[in-house]
Parts: structure tokens; C-alpha cells; sequence
């Protein structure tokens, strides 16, 4: 058996603690994508897998938060690897709130039943397609140990949290609209629905902006 | 990384050094540096071994005039005075800067003596009882010692010998105090209590502390000056910045490898 050195042996569980991130940011990932599909699909046994599966999720998220205890109970990090669990334990939770924005999309999936939605998707699924990108991009630079190539990374993730916020609106308004219009109750239920999911997907764009600012504290840059 | 690579205080220095070097028989220790000690603060001196931290420590005592083979060049100032001016008495430095060594070493005296001994060489025979008691008090140490202070001071305990050391120190009433690794003979629990006493010690004296130990440093000092041994093996200030900075987020990458145990 070879001995590693204390330094070796942080450095291997500082590498484990990442491959744990970038294994929850993919449940979490897929948990939305999934959520997005049963939506347009209107297949709402994928939506009740995704209710499902948040377990998976939430196990993980404390699976990291116990990793880096560990690691600050064994190793009494400082500087860079300090600020490298410090980020992995508020990403985690970054990451599952993510998850549960993607259990609320499935709960009004199955509230609004298995018929059309209110209107035709357009720009939720534009929406979504921003925050799983801003989610990824977030992901990719808390999980990157080159220092400005994780900075660039996360600065790439500011500007389309603006979009995001611009379509969320946009979509309120044109729901907001529609529903005036509306005389029947279900339809005015409806489009309520369509703005919580447009608000939840905003929230996980609100959230991957929060990681990538994790990740230029992280790399040691001021933000 | 934000931040300066060596801190500029803004308040006035206790001591300071000016192109200070230390040449072993011509070789020397650590390149010249210039250098700034804050009152009331401990200042960490971390670094591999041979990089000239020890030598570095015993220069603002005049510690190394007892070393025969090493000539101090360059100045230390301490309150705007040059302590190296010919025909001064290091003596009377080491009063006013005073040191506790890595392993305690109290004289075999009794406990009483021990503390008592710098004051009696200072003529300080007033009130001798009420020094003795205020200087173990500071040093944590009266409650288990007041009804034994005759007994040799070499019947206690590692961690009792080294705060007597501190409180033999601190009887003659001294500005700063250098520890060269203190804490690094003792027991977990005697170390916790030196370093609680470096912090409340630290109120009204300057402590600059020599340590291997990463985590003391990080716990105990308000300031971390990092050294480094070249390829010639001669030693050079690296940083010097808060304990915030070099703990949390260093300028220097050999500041960054050296404390998360990657180099060292």
C-alpha cells in the first residue's frame, strides 16, 4: 500500500469531492430536463419519476456536506482548499435547491392534468434551455483547478441570467394578458401554472449565478 | 488573488528591521529584508525548516551575539531604537524582549525563584510576592502552583514548566515576547492553554511566534510572515499579510503550497 503524504491525500479528496458535484449536477441536470419533457410532452409518469428521484438528489447533497466535514475534521484545510470545500458545501445546496425547483415544475405538470397547456410553449422551453445551460457553465467552473480559466467560465454565466429574468417577465405579461381574457376558472388556473414553472426555471438560473460566483471566490478572485 | 504581497502598517511598529541579514561564517541565513512588527499583535513566522525563522526571531533579542559564528548585519529598531548600537547591553533588551524556547527551561530553582529572578537582577525587590503572584497569574498558572511555590520548579509538568517560563518572562514586565514552537513539546491540552494564553497575552504585549504547526498559526496570530529556503538554501520573505490573507487566500503560490501542505 502506498503511503500518501497528508498533502496527497487531501488533494485526492478534494478530487473526490468534485467528481461528487459533478455527479449531483448531472441528477440534478437530468431532473430538470426531465421535469421540462413531461411538461411539453404532457407524459406525466415522467413527472411523477422526477418527484421520485428528488430522493436521489436530496441523499447526495448530505453525502457532500458529510465529505467535507470529513475533510475539515481530518485535514484543517487553509487558503485555496479551504475555499474549495467551503464552495463544495454551499454548491451542494445550490444544487439541490435546483432539484426541488424541478419537483415543483413536475407537481404542476401533474396538477395541470394530461390535457394541452394553456397555451402553446414557446418561450418556457427558451427559458429552460438558458438556466440547464447557465446550470452546466456554473458546474463546470466551480469544478475547474485552472484559475482564470475558471473565472472566464464563470463570468460567461452573468449575462444570460439577464435574458433569463427579461423572458420570465415576458412570459408574466403574456400569461397575465391571456388570463384577462379568460372566462373560465381553469384557464386562469392554468396560466398561473405557467407562470410559477416560468418563476421556478428563473430561480434555477437566480441559483446557478449563485455557484458561479462560488467559483470566483473560489479560484480567489474578488467579485 | 487580491491583496499585497507584504503588508504596510499604517500604525506605528514596535520593532522593526531594515536590510536585516544574518551570515553564519560568511554564509547567510536569509537574504536581506526589511520588516515591521505591530504592538499588541502576534505575528506568526512559518516556513520550512532552515529557512531562517528561529534566526530571524533571535535577531529582535540580540539572541544570536551568542552564537560565535553569527554576525547580524543590517538594523532592528525596537520603539525608533537601534538595539545593535555599539556599547549597548543586550541585556537590558532581553528584559523589555524577552523569549521562551521550545523546550522549557526553567532554572533549577523553585517555582517562587524561577519568576523571581529577573525582578531581583533588576533590583525590583518591592512587592516581590505580589510580582511573582500577578506574573503566574497572567501565565495561567497560579491556581495550580499558589500553595507549592517552593517546591523545584523542575517537578512540574512539561506544559507547568513552560507558562513558569512565561511567567518568568513576563515578571520583568516586557513589550514583546519571541516563542520559538512553544507549544511543540507538549501535550494537545497543554498546547490549547499556551495558545489561549498568547491571545490574552497579546492584549498588552507583542508576541512573534516561530511554528511548524499550520492550524496554531492559523488559531493564534493576527499577522503570518512565510519564508521560504531558495536553491542555495538561503531564506527569503516570501509574504507577509493578515492571517486572512495567508490562511484564506495568499499572493505568493510557494505561500499557498507551503500552508496547505503541498510543499514543506
Amino acid at each position: 500500500m502506498v503511503h500518501q503524504s497528508g498533502g496527497e491525500a487531501l488533494s485526492h479528496e478534494l478530487t473526490l469531492l468534485q467528481a461528487d458535484l459533478i455527479f449531483l449536477g448531472g441528477l440534478v441536470e437530468n431532473a430538470i430536463t426531465k421535469s421540462l419533457n413531461s411538461l411539453t410532452s404532457r407524459n406525466l409518469d415522467e413527472s411523477q419519476e422526477v418527484i421520485i428521484e428528488d430522493d436521489q438528489i436530496d441523499k447526495r447533497r448530505y453525502d457532500i456536506e458529510d465529505h467535507c466535514m470529513k475533510i475539515i475534521r481530518e485535514f484543517a484545510p487553509v487558503a485555496g482548499d479551504l475555499r474549495r470545500v467551503f464552495s463544495s458545501l454551499l454548491c451542494s445546496q445550490e444544487l439541490e435547491r435546483m432539484g426541488d425547483y424541478a419537483v415543483g415544475i413536475s407537481q404542476i405538470s401533474i396538477k395541470m392534468g394530461p390535457g394541452p397547456t394553456f397555451k402553446k410553449l414557446v418561450d418556457i422551453p427558451k427559458i429552460a434551455d438558458l438556466s440547464i445551460n447557465m446550470m452546466k457553465k456554473s458546474l463546470e467552473a466551480v469544478t475547474e483547478n485552472d484559475r482564470e480559466l475558471s473565472l472566464k467560465i464563470a463570468n460567461s454565466v452573468f449575462p444570460d441570467d439577464d435574458k433569463v429574468d427579461e423572458l420570465n417577465s415576458s412570459i408574466q405579461k403574456e400569461m397575465i394578458d391571456l388570463m384577462s381574457k379568460e372566462s373560465k376558472p381553469i384557464g386562469i388556473r392554468n396560466g398561473t401554472y405557467l407562470i410559477w414553472i416560468s418563476h421556478n426555471l428563473e430561480r434555477i438560473a437566480d441559483r446557478a449565478t449563485n455557484i458561479a460566483e462560488r467559483a470566483i471566490y473560489q479560484a480567489g478572485f474578488e467579485l | 488573488m487580491s491583496g499585497e504581497k507584504f503588508h504596510t502598517f499604517k500604525q506605528q511598529s514596535i520593532l522593526e528591521c531594515k536590510k536585516l541579514t544574518v551570515e553564519y561564517s560568511s554564509k547567510p541565513a536569509f537574504k536581506a529584508l526589511d520588516f515591521q512588527i505591530p504592538k499588541h499583535k502576534v505575528v506568526a513566522l512559518i516556513g520550512p525548516s532552515g529557512c531562517g525563522k528561529s534566526t530571524l526571531l533571535r535577531c529582535f533579542n540580540r539572541m544570536n551575539d551568542t552564537i560565535k559564528s553569527a554576525e547580524v548585519l543590517g538594523d532592528v529598531f525596537f520603539k525608533g531604537n537601534n538595539i545593535y548600537k555599539k556599547n549597548l547591553d543586550p541585556t537590558d533588551i532581553r528584559f523589555k524582549i524577552g523569549m521562551v524556547f521550545q523546550k522549557p527551561n526553567p532554572f533549577p530553582k523553585s517555582i517562587f525563584d524561577n519568576v523571581a529572578f529577573g525582578p531581583r537582577i533588576n533590583n525590583l525587590k518591592e512587592n516581590l510576592e505580589q510580582l511573582v503572584e500577578t506574573s503566574l497569574q497572567r501565565a495561567d498558572l497560579w491556581n495550580e502552583v499558589k500553595d507549592r511555590l517552593k517546591d523545584n520548579a523542575l517537578e512540574l509538568s512539561g506544559g507547568q514548566q513552560q507558562r513558569l517560563c512565561i511567567a518568568r518572562a513576563l515578571a520583568v514586565n516586557p513589550e514583546v515576547i519571541l516563542m520559538d514552537e512553544p507549544a511543540s513539546a507538549l501535550d494537545p491540552i497543554s498546547t490549547q492553554k499556551i495558545e489561549d494564553l498568547i491571545k490574552i497575552l497579546s492584549e498588552n504585549v507583542t508576541i512573534i511566534i516561530v511554528t511548524h504547526n499550520m492550524q496554531q498559526a492559523a488559531r493564534v496570530s493576527d499577522y503570518a510572515a512565510c519564508m521560504m529556503a531558495d536553491e542555495n538554501r538561503i531564506g527569503e520573505l516570501v509574504e507577509y499579510g493578515t492571517n486572512k490573507q495567508i490562511f484564506g487566500n495568499p499572493v505568493d503560490k510557494r505561500t499557498e503550497d507551503y500552508v496547505t501542505g503541498r510543499i514543506g
